[in-house]
């Protein structure tokens, strides 16, 4: 993992669905169905994860999917590479959800979001390379310090302000900041390989 | 450096007597050219800083912009914004993102400032400015504005502004800025911020490697045909003239007009043509006008949070000059002390999370707290140890654990060895409950 070759694989898939949103710019249902194929599973996980309740993972799913669509004429390549923006619409729009819903029900505790990780053998990923970014994202977050872990974590799932976030561990505001500020930056270090020729 | 004006309000009138010999004082530390500022308190929670700032005759302030609300309370004599002049009892605030030069004072002035704990600060005079402004007009051709400002500015705080900096591109990858702050940093990273930029396209690339964390999932059955429904049904809605005009199909209607002349025909046609144009365009305006109309109340909405927001601010800033004022006099009474106390538990990374100003002539202490806020139903009380501990009463405090109580020190109670902070339930208790939240050797 994280070999050079690793890395050409990555662009090489993604050249391919820079290829499926082009098409799908163009009106063709069809790379719309192939992308899904290969792109759902991790866009549902993800999803799933941050919603926690499958009916609003499943309409969430759908926007995604829907918003993939109807922007793929607007999609530019040269901003990112295409599963990051997909990944990117996935979670600002189950996000938008958490959000909307958490002022209506009052949500069970965060943490136990955090720390309800499923069970690595259930994974369904089909696809080896995303296996493989997954095992090394992994990987770097459990080299981070647990308690920039827990911040970072509470920020990517939750999307909570780093207030709400100071309040709900019940911590100083700067020391939430400081711990994210340190975390992401030693996961910028850890990922540097795959994240390639940004830094 | 002196502030020679005439009194003009009793009560600021001790503030002004309160100056000691420059060299001597602790608490006044020179920030720029005539400038001086009295830290008084940080606001950890709301990331705010109160200081005294007092002006010389004469003395400019550097251009400084504002990350975010900074609000300005003119005690004494004159502060100028360009051609407008603050007096006492005037109240000024700057908004997020405005940038302030040309702030001055002809014959000196005393305010209290009420801002966030760091600026993008760039610690200049106005002449220096000037000539940095030539110099940079230069580099602005080549693009290197930005970078060369950024590092210009090695002062000792840079270290700090850099940490800022990355901080806050950070938070905004991951999206856990609040709103006004969010904002305030896409002002700045518009105007061209280096190092901003670059940060976060690194955190940004980092937010996007983490959505590779979550496990995989099967999604649902049938999501595909659902998704494919949609998109088929929203390009129908998308173009209504298609569906709605020709409710028969469109071949069927050329064909008996076909049988007469070709040129009604093509007439038709265009007929047909050009209103489905205008049906089109029609169909887009109208979606174009909703967005804008939805973006607008989007906008609206935000700002009527900020107005409120400011509100709030307005009524604490009173309530803090109130508070400042008695700490004012407490440093002001002769052999008067300032306790930092320290946390009891391991969080040694929150500084001050309490000071107590000793007014000794009056047997006062001011006690300023800025923990976090006490549990559900907890209160925190203050504790003279002496031989044995005595309570001083409970500290009062804001839904931020923000707060300034006075306590009265007995008379004759001895020599107070230490001062501690405990967790109680609401109401105080007889003894105190360990472990100390937060204490500091008195002394003398």
């Amino acid at each position: 993992m994280g070999s050079p070759q690793g890395s050409l694989e990555f662009s090489a898939r993604d050249q391919d669905w820079a290829v499926l949103i082009g098409r799908m710019a163009q009106g063709d249902q069809s790379a719309l169905s192939t992308l899904y194929d290969s792109t759902a599973r991790l866009v549902y996980g993800l999803v799933l994860r941050i919603v926690n309740e499958a009916p609003s993972a499943e309409e969430v799913l759908l926007d995604v999917f829907s918003q993939v669509w109807r922007q793929a004429g607007q999609y530019d390549g040269k901003r990112g590479a295409p599963l990051a923006w997909i990944m990117t619409i996935a979670r600002t729009r189950a996000i938008d959800r958490v959000r909307s819903t958490r002022q209506e029900q009052q949500r069970r505790d965060p943490l136990d979001t955090v720390q309800a990780v499923r069970s690595e053998s259930a994974d369904p990923e089909q696809d080896s390379v995303i296996s493989e970014r997954r095992f090394i994202v992994r990987q770097a977050l459990a080299e981070l310090a647990p308690e920039q872990r827990q911040v970072i974590e509470l920020a990517y799932y939750s999307g909570m302000s780093h207030s709400e976030i100071a309040a709900t561990l019940g911590q100083p505001l700067g020391t939430v900041k400081t711990r994210t500020r340190l975390g992401m930056m030693r996961l910028r270090e850890a990922l540097a390989p795959v994240l390639g020729g940004s830094q | 450096m002196k502030c020679e004006k005439t009194p003009r309000s009793m009560p600021w009138e001790r503030l002004r007597r309160m100056r000691p010999e420059r060299s001597s004082n602790t608490f006044w530390k020179e920030i720029a050219a005539g400038i001086f500022e009295k830290h008084l308190f940080t606001d950890k929670a709301r990331g705010t800083v109160t200081n005294l700032v007092r002006l010389s005759p004469g003395a400019k302030c550097p251009i400084h912009d504002h990350p975010s609300v900074e609000e300005c309370y003119v005690i004494d004599g004159d502060f100028r914004f360009g051609d407008e002049v603050f007096g006492p009892g005037d109240y000024q605030c700057a908004l997020v993102g405005s940038v302030h030069g040309n702030l001055h004072t002809v014959g000196g002035a005393l305010v209290l400032i009420v801002g966030p704990d760091r600026y993008e600060a760039v610690h200049k005079t106005e002449l220096e400015l000037e000539e940095q402004r030539k110099s940079l007009l230069a580099l602005e051709s080549r693009g290197a504005l930005w970078e060369k400002v950024e590092h210009e500015s090695d002062s000792p705080g840079q270290e700090m502004i850099i940490e800022d900096h990355q901080e806050r591109a950070a938070l905004y990858a991951l999206g856990s800025l609040s709103e006004h702050e969010a904002r305030a940093f896409k002002i700045h990273l518009r105007d061209g911020c280096a190092i901003c930029s670059k940060e976060l396209s690194g955190f940004e690339a980092v937010v996007g490697e983490l959505s590779f964390g979550a496990v995989s999932a099967e999604p649902p059955a049938g999501v595909i045909d659902k998704l494919l429904a949609r998109i088929e049904k929203d390009s129908q809605t998308q173009r209504p003239s298609i569906s709605e005009s020709s409710p028969t199909t469109p071949n069927s209607i050329p064909e008996p007009i076909l049988k007469s002349t070709t040129r009604s025909r093509s007439y038709l046609v265009w007929a047909v043509a050009a209103s489905l144009l205008v049906a089109i365009l029609a169909a887009s305006f109208w979606s174009k006008t909703n967005s804008a109309l939805n973006e607008e109340r989007r906008r609206l909405a935000t700002i009527d949070d900020e107005v409120r927001a400011l509100r709030v601010n307005l009524t604490d800033a009173s309530a803090r000059a109130r508070e400042l004022e008695l700490i004012a006099r407490a440093l002001e009474s002769p052999g008067s002390s300032m306790i930092k106390l320290v946390r009891g538990s391991e969080q040694s990374q929150s500084k001050d999370p309490a000071k107590i100003y000793w007014n000794k002539q009056a047997g006062q202490w001011i006690v300023a707290l800025n923990m976090p806020p006490p549990p559900e139903g907890k209160v925190y009380q203050l504790w003279f140890i002496t031989s044995a501990p005595l309570s001083a009463g409970v500290l009062t405090t804001d839904d931020s654990g923000r707060g300034v109580t006075v306590v009265e020190v007995p008379r004759g109670i001895g020599e107070i060895k230490k001062a501690a902070i405990t967790i109680e339930p609401q109401g105080g208790s007889t003894s105190p409950t360990m472990p100390i939240a937060a204490s500091a050797d008195v002394g003398l």
